[in-house]
């Protein structure tokens, strides 16, 4: 039940997704070399054009990079959702559960081409394969992690705790990443950090066909379970006694979560902030609490998100930046606005 | 003693062996799994009680005793450890959770809640059980959000954020939560802690008449005991021995239990009044000559300071007698006469006077 102007909610999503489109079209005609965006729809469809070549900038470049900044949107924007209200921590991201760290790992040991005697061959032969050997590697990274954190919280009682696992997980790995560095020769380093500095423009066709079933797969479960996450807002004590299976639901949050969390981080690099800020932009913009409107405008704002950012990244006045320092420039001003209107962010209850 | 001695109050309609709570045989506390092995921590054993439908049921008893254990296990929140407790005659630790539910609600002292929850939205949460699989509300459950509301006199906070009500008004609100559930049993653990003295007693009225109005059993743990004795219909009182007494309050307190329970170093119970008084240092016997607004207070001063007020129309000796006047009070003790001007400087004369020695 939500009470206020009943025009507030079609206003808002009818703005977002109207956003959602002109950002998309946007970032479709921005980039190293600019097109009209006659010229844009025109190489969309298909339609001859005047520049030669936007055609293949269009089919080869821009569209998969657009689709991939809208899934990654959506898939960090709705996992730090899920986070944020599992944990009731306004702080909790996508990556909270160490998952991005998982990634990482996979990811270093492919890049650095370390790893024992038992591994060593496995990662030499993904390392070969590239880009896929990097994706592979990070799913199976963020896999791992994903399941030693899903059996730790069969016995973990505590929410809390469980956070603290996921911190302590992901720390440790990381540590374990640094040590590899350390022994790597510069140019595996750097192509190491550079793939942590994030991009969707990596991503080619062949991706998106493995990329967006699994991300959209994991958005329709996280979708499924919005009943629950509001049951869960006033703890875990009150979702049981109004019916909630709170293993279960904890369980099915948290495999979804990180399922959308790994896949973009496998396809993307650890894309940070969107999942951080874009929720709590999405409770600006709606004025509720309920998780009925939240999840879908979180979608749609992290899709209109993740593209400006991704356009910011590829402005041809800017040259190419890193997207992780665009998403952190963008969405550390918008963290600290709400911690600073909402009057119950002293005691941690921003959400 | 048993609750099966008490007399129903007029209004409670469902009073038979089904409606209502049943514990049976109850034990309630921790079990845990060591190396395989389930080491059990019973905190309360062979509870038995029953509380029924239309009646306020307020459990009592000292800190420590395991009230919220209790209410825990009855709660769902933890299992038996042995015993069944049956709502209306369902084994609530059997039923599956939608069902429990449905059955039951309960009002917890967690209320920390989201910014942006609006009172309305956070009475709707309690449609849970009651919705399909996408949470949508439908006009029935509409309906069912605003009496709620209504119920606990709270149908002007719908559109308030819950965070910017008062401790009142939340808990009001959180009451109105329970109730949308549609359950036939409310538990609250805590209901009136951290409320103000109007609210406390505002919301045990309401609940009060939750319970008779809408035939729900309403079972609410407070440390409040002399609210408690006022209001409710059936006590079950916690002793520091884990043992459970039920009754009605006049029923415990004639049989003094509820005086053995609390009566500590520093507070004494008075049956008759059902009040608790200061036990301090003995001074002595006072009479008191005042109007009759006056007296009152002048003997819970006296008695504060550690006198024995004679009680009014008592006129036997006494070792200090006080008289109201019209510029202030006068006193004689062993002889002795003085004057204070205010109530206040004759309270402090009081604690400080002693009584001649024999």
């Amino acid at each position: 039940m939500r009470d206020g102007p009943a025009w507030r909610l079609p206003l808002l999503f009818g703005s977002v997704s109207v956003a959602v489109v002109a950002v998309f079209l946007a970032a479709l005609c921005l980039g190293s070399t600019p097109l009209p965006v006659d010229q844009a729809v025109r190489a969309l469809f298909g339609l001859p054009v005047a520049e030669p070549r936007a055609e293949a900038v269009m089919w080869s470049v821009r569209l998969p990079r657009a689709l991939t900044a809208v899934l990654a949107g959506a898939a960090l924007g709705m996992a730090g959702l899920q986070m944020q209200t599992l944990f009731r921590n306004p702080l909790a991201e996508p990556y909270i559960l160490g998952v991005s760290a998982g990634a990482s790992l996979g990811v270093a040991l492919v890049v650095t081409g370390a790893g024992g005697v038992a591994v060593g061959g496995f990662t030499a032969g993904l390392a070969g394969l590239g880009r896929t050997g990097i994706v592979v590697a990070a799913s199976l990274g963020a896999a791992l992690v994903l399941a030693i954190v899903l059996v730790l919280s069969r016995w973990v009682r505590s929410v809390v705790t469980l956070l603290v696992i996921g911190v302590m997980v992901g720390s440790g790995v990381t540590s374990v990443i640094s040590v590899l560095l350390v022994y790597t020769n510069p140019q595996a380093a750097q192509q190491f950090i550079n793939w942590g500095l994030g991009t969707f423009a990596a991503t080619t066709w062949l991706d998106l066909r493995l990329f967006a079933p699994v991300a959209l797969a994991a958005l329709l479960l996280a979708l499924a379970g919005v009943k629950s996450l509001n049951a869960l807002l006033l703890g875990e004590n009150y979702a049981r006694t109004m019916g909630v299976r709170v293993r279960r639901t904890r369980m099915l949050t948290m495999a979804s979560a990180a399922l959308l969390a790994g896949s973009v981080t496998a396809f993307c690099g650890p894309v940070a902030f969107l999942g951080l800020a874009v929720p709590h932009l999405a409770r600006i913009a709606s004025g509720t609490a309920d998780h009925r409107v939240l999840a879908p405008a979180t979608v749609l704002l992290g899709a209109a998100a993740a593209l400006l950012c991704g356009i910011a990244a590829q402005a041809p006045e800017t040259g190419i930046l890193p997207l992780n320092a665009v998403t952190a420039l963008l969405g550390a001003p918008i963290v600290i606005v709400v911690l600073v209107r909402s009057r119950g962010a002293l005691r941690g209850a921003a959400l | 003693m048993s609750g099966s001695g008490a007399a129903p109050p007029a209004g409670s309609a469902g009073a038979d062996d089904t409606g209502g709570f049943a514990l049976s045989g109850l034990a309630v506390g921790y079990a845990r799994r060591r190396f395989g092995r389930r080491a059990v921590q019973p905190v309360l054993s062979g509870l038995t009680a029953t509380a029924r439908r239309g009646e306020f049921t307020v459990l009592l008893g000292p800190n420590g005793t395991g009230k919220s254990t209790l209410l825990r296990t009855l709660a769902g929140l933890q299992p038996p450890l042995d015993g069944t407790a049956r709502l209306d005659g369902v084994d609530l630790a059997a039923a599956d959770p939608d069902e429990r539910a449905r059955r039951l609600a309960v009002v917890l002292t967690e209320r920390e809640v989201p910014g942006l929850l609006t009172g309305g939205e956070l009475v709707a949460l309690g449609r849970h059980p009651h919705t399909g699989y996408t949470g949508r509300l439908t006009a029935a459950d509409h309906v069912v959000v605003r009496w709620a509301l209504g119920a606990m006199d709270a149908a002007h906070l719908a559109g308030r954020r819950v965070a910017e009500c008062s401790d009142g008004e939340r808990q009001r609100l959180f009451t109105a939560r329970a109730l949308a559930q549609q359950p036939s049993a409310i538990l609250l653990d805590e209901p009136t802690a951290f409320l103000d003295v109007s609210a406390r007693v505002a919301l045990t009225g309401l609940l009060r008449r939750l319970a008779r109005e809408q035939g729900v059993v309403v079972v609410a743990s407070t440390h409040d005991l002399e609210l408690a004795l006022r209001v409710a219909d059936t006590v079950w009182l916690l002793d520091h021995a884990g043992r459970l007494h039920t009754g009605t309050p006049e029923e415990l307190t004639a049989a003094g239990l509820v005086g053995t329970v609390f009566t500590g170093d520093d507070l004494v119970f008075e049956p008759g009044a059902g009040v608790f008084t200061v036990r301090g240092e003995r001074r002595g016997t006072a009479a008191v000559d005042a109007p009759a607004d006056l007296a009152p207070l002048l003997r819970r001063a006296l008695e504060r300071a550690g006198w024995r007020p004679r009680a009014s129309g008592d006129t036997g000796p006494a070792d200090l007698a006080v008289a109201a006047g019209p510029d202030g009070y006068r006193t004689e003790l062993d002889g002795a006469v003085e004057h204070h001007p205010t109530l206040g400087a004759l309270t402090r004369w009081a604690a400080e006077a002693r009584p001649p020695r024999p």
